[in-house]
């Protein structure tokens, strides 16, 4: 299992796919890890050499006691990056994954090819602060099982929950398996995000996606993303939710992998 | 700016300096406007040509007959009316096949011959021939940007780029859609070595259509060195003109100094 040492600390990552294609760095979001991209990955394996990594705090990474900032980790992707000589690659990140991968577009733009990002936010306005608020209160009163029951309405849709809901409870136990203080750690950092002024400086054309039901980061934060970034298109997935690359697999491999190879051919 | 009526067509043209001449021959969807960057950065002593494409930009005339020989006998033309017997050669992906095609069929009037993000010289893969995604970039000028952006990734969104985005999506639809199939036959391989033209291959380190294995090959199939250029994308004559120059009049001293020794 390979781990790399960067910006002081361990990160685990795996590269997959077509060695001789464009790089794509797929960035997962709070609380999950690299197993996030299983179902995607097969979409893009025969023409992309795709890489897959746990943020710092998350999955098989060091977990340092720290508050992990978008910053800190766009910080780490380019230092993950620069030891891994990926100079230039195209992006796809969910939630504060899509936060991360926008900072790190809008830092490094002539490292950026193109970038796809689903339920991202370009700043914690004060309703997200108070719905990731109660997921901290909720878990210092009952633990990551109560965590679990206050986050689920946010993440998952209301039409993926009806019809998966019983599906989902396995992963309230699963939940209880990290420790309280490192998802605070994560969730603290999310809620350090601010890249409004920075939404101009990203070159690359950018997909930006959003559940229509996603009550989390609901479409008017992407549809601001997408005013501000100058090259980006807004795409929204009718009856899915926060959790939009989970809950319908298929159907985002497709758009984010149709929009980087259309992109790449059309204008032949 | 001038035309000038060549064949059936009257073609319209950007030049600049005097001297020895270097014709540039512009990608699809793109335009004479893509050799801006090269021709103000051309020193004294040279004569810079840039010319609009059968049913390209603003250059009049049927746009029905879409075949790479065809492609070719527009640029002899061309040459042919401005009394240019002899010319260095330089073009950009689709432009690229038209140089390589024409130097095939008329090497003794080519001085040297610079392809830049090399066309397919095996024919391009059916994989690329997308005509609804072609339909859909004129339909939606902003996805077009997005698309023409991804192959100039390092260029800055200032006016010339909007520009140069303007004048592409204002292109026929049927120009566009025609050289697809032109590109799919046009499959010269080997043959490319026998025109015993001075060439060179350059390409950008992080082109997704025309780089890697692709330039290659088309390095291989005429026989000359690949210079890939980091960090930029499918067009270094926009990305990164400066060093895209020098390159070019670097090789091309060298070329000449050759010819003398002959």
């Amino acid at each position: 299992m390979p781990r790399i040492r960067v910006n002081g600390i361990e990160l685990f990552y795996e590269l997959r796919g077509n060695v001789d294609g464009p790089t794509v760095v797929f960035v997962n979001g709070l609380l999950t890890d690299t197993a996030s991209w299983n179902g995607h990955l097969p979409y893009f394996v025969e023409r992309y050499c795709c890489l897959v990594y746990d943020c710092r705090g998350q999955g098989q990474s060091d977990k340092p006691d720290e508050v992990y900032e978008t910053t800190l980790h766009t910080a780490d992707l380019a230092a993950l990056l620069d030891a891994l000589e990926i100079g230039y690659a195209y992006f796809v990140g969910l939630s504060n994954g899509g936060a991360a991968v926008l900072d790190y577009a809008a830092c490094h733009p002539e490292r950026v090819g193109a970038l796809a990002v689903a339920g991202a936010y370009p700043y914690v306005d004060t309703i997200l602060r108070v719905k990731l608020t109660s997921w901290i209160r909720a878990m210092e009163a009952g633990g990551s099982p109560l965590r679990f029951d206050v986050a689920l309405p946010w993440v998952w849709g209301g039409t993926f929950l009806k019809q998966n809901y019983e599906a989902l409870l396995p992963f309230r136990e699963k939940g209880t398996n990290m420790p309280i203080e490192w998802a605070m750690n994560l969730i603290k950092g999310a809620m350090v995000h601010d890249i409004r002024d920075k939404l101009g400086a990203i070159q690359a054309p950018t997909l930006v996606i959003v559940g229509e039901e996603d009550v989390l980061t609901p479409p008017k934060l992407s549809r601001y993303i997408a005013e501000g970034v100058p090259n980006a298109r807004l795409h929204v997935m009718p009856e899915i939710g926060h959790a939009a690359a989970l809950e319908d697999v298929e159907g985002f491999a497709r758009t984010v992998r149709d929009f980087f190879t259309s992109i790449e051919r059309r204008a032949a | 700016m001038p035309y000038v009526k060549a064949g059936d067509l009257n073609v319209y043209y950007i030049e600049s300096g005097e001297g020895v001449p270097i014709v540039l021959i512009h990608g699809n969807w793109a335009n004479s406007s893509w050799w801006e960057p090269v021709l103000e950065r051309l020193p004294d002593g040279w004569r810079g040509l840039a010319y609009d494409m059968r049913g390209r930009g603003k250059t009049e005339g049927p746009d029905t007959d879409y075949t790479m020989p065809q492609l070719a006998s527009d640029l002899r033309a061309f040459c042919d009316a401005l009394d240019l017997d002899k010319a260095h050669l330089v073009g950009h992906s689709l432009g690229s096949a038209v140089a390589m095609q024409f130097a095939l069929e008329s090497p003794e009037r080519v001085l040297s011959l610079r392809v830049l993000a090399p066309a397919w010289v095996d024919g391009m893969p059916h994989a690329y021939n997308s005509p609804e995604g072609q339909r859909a970039i004129k339909e939606d000028k902003a996805l077009f940007g997005m698309a023409l952006k991804a192959l100039a990734p390092t260029v800055p969104d200032d006016a010339y780029w909007q520009r140069l985005v303007e004048e592409g999506h204002e292109q026929r639809l049927d120009a566009a859609l025609r050289n697809l199939p032109a590109l799919m036959d046009w499959r010269p391989g080997d043959r490319l070595r026998e025109t015993g033209v001075p060439a060179l291959v350059i390409c950008g380190e992080n082109d997704p259509l025309t780089g890697g294995a692709n330039a290659e090959r088309a390095a291989e199939a005429l026989g000359v060195s690949l210079i890939v250029l980091p960090g930029v994308g499918h067009s270094p004559n926009i990305e990164a003109p400066d060093r895209f120059v020098e390159l070019l009049l670097e090789h091309i001293s060298q070329t000449v100094s050759t010819e003398h020794e002959k």
